[in-house]
């Protein structure tokens, strides 16, 4: 489509961005209804001031008086309504921020596993607050001067239908120059948002990475790639100033001759006897109103059009269909899970038939991959990384759904969960134990929204937390850092057990929640673990060996398939892929007792 | 101020900004000045001179539109590379700044100051600032010619602007703290955000969208209102500046129109006034609006110099050791990340040259602290840290750094390619090199496989790889830089199995020869190496070399035993 041309639609699209603003738009058009007022006002108050004076008719000066008062009581009414305007700018701005994150938190896993948060940060943020300049600045731009031109255009037609013949000649010719001038201003800033969005987007990665940035020269070339895209963005906003000031100079042009021409036939005719010197002054002063006009309308236009494909960034997150978690994840997953309903087996905690799965457009991760957990116990998923294991626990969680085949979990099918009575049967705890920058006892209580003090302090004792939360002044109220780095890995990962344990879910995901940890609280932690699946279904994704021994069925997974399967003992004598991992690492373990 | 050290630079095309600004202004007046004579000259019947004055006003004409595309051009511009080599240089002292200020300023904070705030800048500098020059010069005209013409009329006109600027100016001051606190207040929100869209699988697994939502309604009504009382005092001020400027013109023409009825100005005069009149009101009124949005921007601008001050890590000078000294020796080093919460508490202990040390302890005793203390992230708030005989706050940083290889808990890979990323180690670095540090890393065998061989990007976190092939491609980056002394942080333990125990040879391969200092939680490891030192508490409780500990020990023989449990059943 033609990024330049308005369609119908595309502005009905654009209007749907703010609901519910009636009293927006009526203020948008009240303004400079107010305005135009106020300047008629004021233009009558010249007329009849100066016509009292040439006339010295003291009457109508007292008269004229009265004019005066009325400009100033509509000049402030038009401050109130601004405010009143901007008071509802806020509103939807409020709104619109909102209904954006509702979005967002609606939209499938794979939207954030495919887009760089900084992008939706960007969005979510900046480019919402390039909205409120469209709706505090950019429509009023249009709005305002368009209106308010052409009331003054009418009026002058009235006051002299001959002079206002050549104001309405004068402003079409300006108007079009000005047009054909601003064109290349147009896409033009959004460009420059673009341009914008990469020094984000670098920006975070270096915020991110900063402690290596420090320790690796080689990284500079990073803060080099944010200086590269800040020159970039800084060239196309000085190409845009260029332009700008282009345009500019020639809207100085055109206000000045407009002015002087309109002056001098004026004066002209008021010699002449055909007008009045009155007129001529007052149509004067409407005539810098159609000079503002004619000088900002080109420039405006632009902004307006830039209004609409900023607003087009913030939909690509609004036109991202979402995922309802509660609706029959069926409605998701029919095309390829018809033969599910068979009777499912009451003791069957998770399972998985002939699992097929791949990203979009690239390689299958999972390909016949069959998995069961009986009720209460637990299967432990081991093999080289990259071969499929956490792919397992995404799926299992409904962040991606498979290709064909399929899953059962507490002996119902997949398509018959909603996904929030799907994920409300699972406590997982992720690889690295992400902690949101509110209190100890807020993220805790993540787990249940409903749990009491009492239930999280209970959690956390059973976590093993409960001791080092104590050693804090704050206790369960610090406060933890972005991303819970203020804590050791240990202690994010217990406080991370704590949030399942008080979900109390019958199932529970494990991806390598065991790793990055010191003895002392590994042993903390497999104690908590251990508490913790006790009685509970449990898939975890294991690479501690005396969680591998432990487990009832272990499942060795190679490239996407399953090629060995069994319990610790039985896979020890068959000899195989297992044996061989475990030779491996005791060997690195312990090579030197032997 | 900061930025005038910025402005400074600009001086030369400030002045020239300027003065087309005011050449600009006075073109406008220059153009009345001619309408009043042509008025004056046709009332009187003496025009005759209309070639001259046609071509006075081509070339005011000229010199108006010329000045103005200059103005305009000129102030954009400068402005564009300013904020440009403002941002560069934020960046710059960001790798720079300390790790207290980073952990006390959220990343969405400084995110916001450099983007967010930048722009308002930016907004302020393509739209207001050419008035903002502008306009001094344009009221100061005015009120000059309108002296010039009469002084009555000047000194009536000019009551209203005395007496109510100063109230919309006081308006202003308060706008702009009240402006300093929402954009405070925004980027925490967007932090929040960030915060949230970090741990969405957390989030979207417990279910929290309805509750984190509330909280973010909660946090966007309450900048919403924030922005209100704002807008509240900017309508107030905007009030003022308004009744300041219709009030003036109002008497103007009223006292003028009564000058002129009692003859004691001619109607010429007068209407060559009024011609400037409306521009007159207009720019005072719209110097209220720009009033504000500059405020808005030098609120905005403190911010992004709150960054450029922000302390930098404190450096000294020494780019070398002493050759003899010991590699690291901690000398009764105190430390707490918060105050009244010790993490080290008098610890002393040293690694000689060449030899392996590793430090075992519970968890949250301090030791990954050890690490982050020799790095230069922190500094001890008390006791002395010297490597290589130099104590820690002599070291130039960057010579300092160039000791160190460091493998952290947490691996960052950038999202740039895998080959990138490991070349970070060294730059300039060759093919070759990146091959074999790949390859002693264990790493190459994977990094062949994946779609893109070595130009595979790594995704945002790496999380396009699994744990265990980012911690491999971070380890190649570290044998790429090949410093003297590896420090080690449980570097191994994301991996799998298999890979684990490559990588651990790899390690090995890596540390010999080399001064190693470890946070070990191998029984390998902790064996292999020349010297244990256990921390307890932040406190170091014993050391000595495996058998010595284990035949003396009080602490380590418990603390083996759970190795050997968690590791072997």
């Amino acid at each position: 489509m033609n990024k330049d041309k308005i369609t119908f639609e595309k502005f009905k699209k654009y209007l749907s961005l703010y609901e519910k603003s009636g009293v927006y738009w009526f203020c948008t058009l009240l303004i400079p209804i107010v305005e135009v007022f106020v300047s008629a006002m004021n233009a009558l108050f010249y007329q009849n001031i100066i016509n009292a004076v040439t006339d010295s008719d003291m009457i109508l000066f007292r008269a004229s008086l009265w004019l005066a008062v009325i400009v100033l009581t509509a000049s402030m009414t038009r401050r109130l309504i601004t405010y009143i305007y901007m008071y509802n700018v806020r509103q939807i701005m409020a709104r619109l921020r909102i209904r954006v994150m509702t979005h967002l938190f609606h939209l499938p896993m794979s939207y954030f596993e495919g887009h760089h948060s900084a992008d939706s940060i960007q969005k979510l943020c900046f480019n919402v607050e390039d909205i409120k300049t469209s709706l505090a600045n950019r429509h009023q731009w249009v709005i305002n001067p368009a209106i308010r031109g052409i009331a003054a255009i009418i009026m002058i037609l009235v006051l002299d239908w001959r002079i206002g013949l050549m104001v309405l000649v004068l402003s079409v010719v300006s108007v079009k120059i000005d047009m054909i001038l601003s064109k290349p201003l147009r896409g033009m800033s959004v460009k420059i948002q673009k341009l914008l969005a990469a020094c984000t987007e670098s920006l975070t990665d270096i915020l991110a990475g900063l402690n290596v940035i420090k320790m690796f020269p080689g990284t500079w070339a990073m803060v080099e790639k944010y200086s590269d895209a800040n020159a970039d963005a800084a060239a196309a906003t000085m190409k845009r100033f260029r332009r700008m000031s282009d345009v500019y100079a020639v809207e100085w042009i055109f206000g000045f001759l407009c002015n002087i021409v309109i002056l001098l036939i004026g004066v002209f005719m008021s010699f002449e006897g055909m007008v009045d010197f009155g007129t001529v002054v007052a149509i004067l002063s409407l005539q810098s109103t159609v000079s503002m006009f004619l000088s900002t309308i080109g420039s405006a236009w632009g902004s307006l059009i830039d209004a609409f494909v900023l607003a087009d960034r913030v939909f690509e997150v609004l036109d991202e269909p979402v995922q309802d978690t509660s609706v029959l994840m069926q409605r998701y997953t029919d095309d390829c899970l018809g033969a599910e309903s068979d009777l499912a087996a009451p003791d069957c905690g998770i399972k998985i038939r002939d699992a097929e799965f791949s990203y979009e457009n690239s390689e299958k991760v999972l390909s016949g991959v069959d998995i069961t957990v009986d009720r209460g116990k637990t299967a432990a998923l081991v093999g080289e990384s990259g071969g499929g294991k956490s792919t397992i626990v995404k799926l299992l969680l409904g962040f991606y759904q498979l290709n064909s085949g399929g899953i059962e979990v507490l002996g119902k099918p997949l398509s018959g969960y909603t996904l929030d009575e799907l994920r409300g049967n699972i406590a997982y705890v992720p690889q690295d134990a992400y902690l949101f920058t509110t209190s100890i006892k807020e993220n805790i209580r993540y787990g249940r929204l409903d749990a009491s003090d009492e239930e999280i302090v209970e959690a956390a004792k059973r976590a093993y937390a409960h001791e080092f939360i104590m050693e804090f002044p704050n206790g369960y109220d610090t406060i933890v850092g972005e991303r819970g780095e203020t804590l050791s890995g240990g202690q994010r990962q217990r406080i991370a057990i704590a949030r399942a344990f008080i979900k109390n879910a019958p199932i529970l995901l494990l991806d390598e929640a065991t790793s990055a940890l010191d003895a002392e609280s590994e042993r903390l932690v497999q104690k908590g673990l251990t508490a913790l699946m006790g009685g509970r279904t449990t898939l975890v994704v294991a690479h501690r060996l005396s969680t591998i021994e432990k487990a009832d069925m272990i499942y060795v997974i190679e490239s996407g398939k399953v090629c060995e399967k069994g319990g610790h003992t039985e896979l020890m004598e068959q000899g195989g892929v297992y044996r061989g991992l475990v030779e491996l690492s005791r060997r690195a373990c312990c090579e030197e007792k032997f | 101020m900061e930025i005038l050290k910025y402005i400074g630079k600009y001086k030369k095309l400030i002045f020239l900004a300027l003065s087309a600004g005011a050449l600009c202004t006075g073109c406008g007046i220059a153009g009345s000045e001619i309408l009043k004579y042509v008025i004056d000259g046709l009332e009187a019947g003496t025009l005759t001179n209309i070639g001259q004055i046609i071509f006075m006003s081509i070339c005011i004409l000229i010199a108006g539109a010329g000045s103005a595309w200059i103005t305009r051009y000129v102030s954009g511009s400068m402005a564009t590379k300013m904020l440009r080599q403002v941002k560069d240089d934020a960046v710059v002292h960001i790798t720079g700044m300390t790790a207290e200020f980073m952990s006390k300023n959220r990343s969405g904070d400084i995110l916001s100051r450099l983007t967010d705030d930048v722009n308002r800048i930016s907004g302020f500098v393509q739209n207001d600032l050419i008035y903002v020059i502008r306009y001094p010069f344009l009221i100061i005209f005015y009120f000059t010619y309108l002296l010039y013409i009469n002084v009555p009329l000047f000194l009536i006109s000019i009551v209203p602007v005395i007496i109510c600027l100063p109230f919309g100016a006081a308006l202003t001051t308060k706008f702009k703290s009240g402006s300093k606190a929402y954009m405070q207040y925004s980027a925490d929100i967007i932090s929040e955000a960030a915060d949230i869209i970090g741990g969405m699988d957390v989030v979207k697994s417990y279910s929290l969208q309805d509750t984190l939502l509330k909280d973010y309604q909660k946090n966007v009504y309450k900048m919403t209102d924030m922005a209100i009382s704002n807008d509240k005092n900017q309508s107030k001020g905007g009030a003022f500046y308004q009744l300041s400027g219709t009030l003036s013109s109002i008497l103007c023409l009223v006292a003028g129109g009564w000058f002129c009825l009692q003859g004691r100005l001619t109607i010429g005069s007068l209407v060559a006034f009024f011609s400037l009149l409306p521009n007159m009101v207009e720019a005072i009124n719209d110097m209220a609006y720009r009033a504000f949005n500059s405020k808005v921007a030098l609120a905005a601008v403190e911010r992004v110099f709150e960054i450029l001050n922000a302390p930098v890590e404190p450096m000294g000078s020494m780019v070398s050791g002493i050759e003899d000294a010991p590699a690291i020796e901690f000398r009764d080093v105190s430390f707490s990340y918060e105050e009244g919460v010790p993490v080290l508490n008098g610890t002393n202990f040293k690694v000689p040259k060449g030899k392996t040390v590793a430090v075992v302890g519970a968890s949250g005793g301090g030791k990954s602290t050890l690490l982050r203390l020799l790095c230069g992230f922190y500094q001890p708030q008390n006791g002395s840290i010297l490597i290589e005989g130099v104590k820690l706050e002599d070291w130039n940083l960057e010579a300092l750094r160039s000791r160190f290889s460091y493998v952290s808990q947490h691996a960052y890979l950038f999202p740039v390619s895998v080959r990138e990323n490991i070349a970070m180690g060294k730059p300039g670095a060759g093919g070759d090199e990146i091959y074999m540090a790949a390859e002693a890393a264990n790493a190459s065998d994977f990094i062949s496989e994946l779609p893109e061989k070595y130009d595979t990007l790594a995704g945002e976190r790496g999380s396009r790889l699994s744990g265990g092939q980012v911690q491999r491609i971070s380890i190649a980056r570290a044998i790429l830089k090949d410093a003297p002394i590896l420090l080690l942080d449980e570097a191994t333990s994301a991996l799998d199995v298999a890979a684990e125990a490559e990588v651990q040879k790899a390690l090995d391969r890596l540390m010999k020869g080399r001064t190693t200092l470890v946070v070990a939680h191998r029984l390998s490891t902790i064996k292999n190496a020349d010297y244990i030192v256990v921390i307890e508490r932040g406190r170091v409780a014993e050391s000595g070399t495996h058998e010595e500990l284990m035949e003396r020990g009080r602490v380590y023989p418990k603390l083996y035993s759970i190795f050997a449990a968690g590791e072997e059943v």
